[in-house]
């Protein structure tokens, strides 16, 4: 029996015809009911189809235990059909004298079904010894239509859901130099990827005005590989479209390409960026390199005077007199505190570098966190003979971490009296920029610096340690230090200064907190 | 008034079928034939219907006979009037030559004396072997019946038309088939899935037969 699942309109009409068929008496009517009803190949609904041919009578005497398909005469040995348990055939029978003419009709659910078993069909077909003036050659081709027109849906379906984007073109020529393209057709990813839209049947000039000649090379690259055939794959900055596309090319076929791409402008800019910090960390790097050599020279320094003084202590000290050992145990002072500053600035230096100092700003109020800041500079001062002055009006608030506030100041305040000499004065005043920062600044009537030596000052890769105007220790780092506290807080640190007539630093920080995007 | 009744039992199939329903039906076995006729003919006068029967292989006498043989007061029937066995070709074609206009107007001037005389619907059925007697005009029978199908909307007559299997070449059976909405196979009224469109039939069926006058 025809199985009950075959619903669909052109199945009801072969059922249709097959009642026709047993109704019409003589192999006339059948065969001339049977042209004009059942084609030789028939689709029925991509769900089966009917094969018109001469059947051996022998063969009919068999049948699938399965499906139930040709037991119309009754068999004597079970056929088990190879395909009972993916498509139910049929044979329709019209005369049965000699040979038996009939259609052989197979109903399946899928046209994957056909595809799955084109092999066992042909052979079941050859089995029955259906002679048929090209039978195997047809059915061959309404599956390979059926397999194409499958290809055809998953390849859409491909290209349509490929994350990269597709473009099939037809290159242009004017005298056989490439002038344009038109795109034949493009996946979804395209438009998302391009921001081009509605590009399907139009030339390159038309939807980027000037394309040939902003990119002139792209465009001779894919001249080249839809000439030659030669696929490529490169990345290439779009000029028209400001953005970078990593792009494989192939030609289908002469003066056509296809081209499959991503956009890769992000990870240009990513490679842009990790290039830069690269150079930059190596610039670092070459700094600390240099700074290392200047500290270790300025190490050795004091340490030789220690060295030289403990060595006259050790050889000399029976035949010294007191006077002579307070002098060199003096000397011996001041080398250890010129070594413990050096040492101290370094360990400061050296935690900001590797970000163990935390930064963390607070609202204050800053003139008391001047003022705590500035006792031993003061203290030196007065021993010195130095005037202090303060020039501050009003207190102000300030966005800033109080340590390193302090640090800056005690810094600054140091230097200033260090470089100034007895009767000398040191002054310090506090005011609003125009932009609502707060400017710090220390001024001196000390030995001043020249420019060459301003230019140094805040360099790491120079070191410009003096001594004071009564011999005071200096590393050299206290600037350095200073201006990595400022960066810290986004503001900015500055030097004025000529030789013999003072100097002035001065630095800002905000006074509120800064916007994010602005840290 | 029969307006009221709209669903008819053909008396050989339990479903009921709406009024107006034209069948082909194409038979090989006579016996099959006349138990579905009879049938088909006897409950059309139990329901009080407008009968007609226009034979061609069997004379007036004949189906009378059949029809005696069905549960049914044959002769009752024919005194009432509302049973008429006539010749098909002097039905089809009385002057001589099959006219589809002038047919299809006799079916409808059948189906609107079945409401002037009180009847409750109008049923034929019809032997159409006349029609391979070469009478002028039957050629145009596919026309015709493609055109029945657009009367019977406006006069709802149940029609079976007889086709035999044994008379009618395999390629005019497929026409029949194009020109009828239900089929009768096995005994049963089936959808025809061949059926097509009056429109699309006509032209197809001219396109087929150039040299065929158009109506």
């Amino acid at each position: 029996m025809i199985p009950e699942k075959v619903n669909t309109p052109a199945a009801d009409e072969l059922l249709a015809a097959i009642s026709i068929l047993e109704v019409l008496p003589t192999i006339q009517q059948k065969t001339e009911f049977a042209d004009r009803a059942i084609k030789t190949v028939i689709h029925l609904d991509k769900s089966g189809f009917c094969v018109k041919g001469y059947i051996p009578t022998s063969s009919i005497d068999t049948a699938c235990s399965n499906c139930n398909v040709l037991n119309e005469t009754g068999p004597d040995e079970q056929f088990v059909c190879p395909l009972h348990t993916r498509l139910n055939i049929r044979l329709i029978p019209i005369d049965t004298s000699e040979s038996f003419f009939g259609y052989f009709i197979v109903f399946g659910d899928s046209i994957d079904r056909f595809i799955q078993f084109e092999t066992i069909l042909l052979n079941f077909l050859t089995i029955f010894s259906i002679a048929i003036d090209n039978l195997q050659k047809s059915l061959s081709l309404e599956i390979l239509n059926l397999s194409l027109h499958k290809s055809e849906v998953l390849y859409h379906s491909l290209f349509d859901k490929m994350l990269n984007g597709f473009a099939y073109c037809k290159m242009l020529f004017d005298d056989g130099v490439p002038k344009d393209f038109i795109y034949l057709n493009v996946n979804s990813v395209f438009e998302s990827l391009t921001g081009l839209k509605d590009v399907t049947g139009k030339k390159v000039s038309e939807i980027i005005p000037g394309f040939e000649k902003s990119d002139s090379e792209l465009l001779a690259r894919y001249a080249n590989v839809a000439l030659t055939g030669i696929p490529e794959t490169f990345e290439v900055y779009v000029i028209a479209l400001e953005m970078w596309f990593s792009i494989s090319i192939y030609s289908p076929e002469k003066e056509f390409f296809v081209a499959v791409f991503d956009v890769i402008t992000s990870r240009k800019k990513a490679d842009a960026d990790i290039l830069s910090r690269n150079k930059q960390l190596q610039e670092m790097n070459a700094e600390k390199d240099k700074f290392f050599s200047i500290i270790a020279h300025d190490l050795r320094a004091p340490f030789n005077g220690f060295l030289g003084l403990t060595k006259i202590m050790a050889e000399e000290l029976p035949s010294m007199t007191l006077e002579e050992i307070q002098k060199v145990a003096l000397h011996m002072r001041k080398s250890a505190t010129n070594l413990f500053y050096l040492i101290e600035n370094l360990l400061e230096w050296s935690l900001l570098q590797r970000g163990i100092i935390n930064y963390n700003p607070e609202q204050f109020s800053l003139v008391p966190k001047i003022f705590e800041s500035l006792r031993p500079a003061m203290d030196a001062a007065l021993k010195k003979g130095i005037e202090f002055i303060y020039e501050v009006h009003e207190d102000l608030d300030v966005w800033a971490d109080i340590q390193m506030i302090q640090t800056i100041i005690r810094n600054l305040a140091s230097n200033a009296v260090k470089y100034t000499p007895a009767g000398g004065r040191v002054s310090l005043s506090v005011s609003k920029t125009e932009h609502n920062d707060i400017e710090v600044s220390m001024r001196d009537t000390g030995i001043g610096l020249s420019d060459e030596m301003i230019a140094k000052l805040f360099n790491l890769n120079e070191n410009i340690n003096r001594k004071g105007t009564e011999g005071e220790p200096s590393t050299g780092l206290g600037l350095i230090i200073c201006k990595e506290l400022v960066d810290k807080h986004g503001g900015t640190i500055r030097a004025e200064s000529e030789v013999g007539n003072g100097s002035l630093f001065s630095f800002t920080i905000p006074s509120k907190e800064l916007p994010s995007s602005q840290q | 008034m029969c307006k009221e009744k709209s669903e008819i039992d053909m008396g050989f199939t339990d479903r009921k079928f709406p009024a107006g329903t034209h069948m082909c039906f194409i038979f090989q076995d006579e016996k099959e034939r006349r138990k579905i006729i009879t049938k088909f003919l006897g409950k059309g006068l139990q329901e009080q219907e407008n009968v007609a029967y226009f034979a061609d292989r069997m004379t007036r006498e004949e189906v009378i006979d059949w029809l005696k043989g069905f549960d049914v007061d044959i002769t009752g029937a024919i005194t009432a009037n509302n049973f008429g066995v006539h010749d098909s070709t002097d039905t089809y074609c009385p002057n001589g030559k099959f006219i589809p206009v002038e047919m299809l107007d006799r079916l409808k001037t059948f189906y609107n004396d079945s409401f002037a005389k009180g009847f409750t619907q109008g049923r034929v059925s019809g032997e159409m072997s006349w029609a391979l007697r070469g009478i002028p005009g039957s050629d145009r029978l596919m026309e015709y019946e493609a055109w029945v199908n657009e009367v019977f909307k406006t006069h709802p007559i149940t029609a079976i038309c007889q086709y035999d299997a044994n008379k009618f070449s395999g390629s005019l059976i497929m026409d029949v088939l194009k020109v009828h909405p239900m089929m009768i196979v096995k005994g049963q009224i089936v959808y025809n899935p061949y059926y097509m469109q009056l429109e699309l039939f006509l032209k197809e069926f001219f396109d087929r037969n150039e040299n065929m006058p158009k109506s």
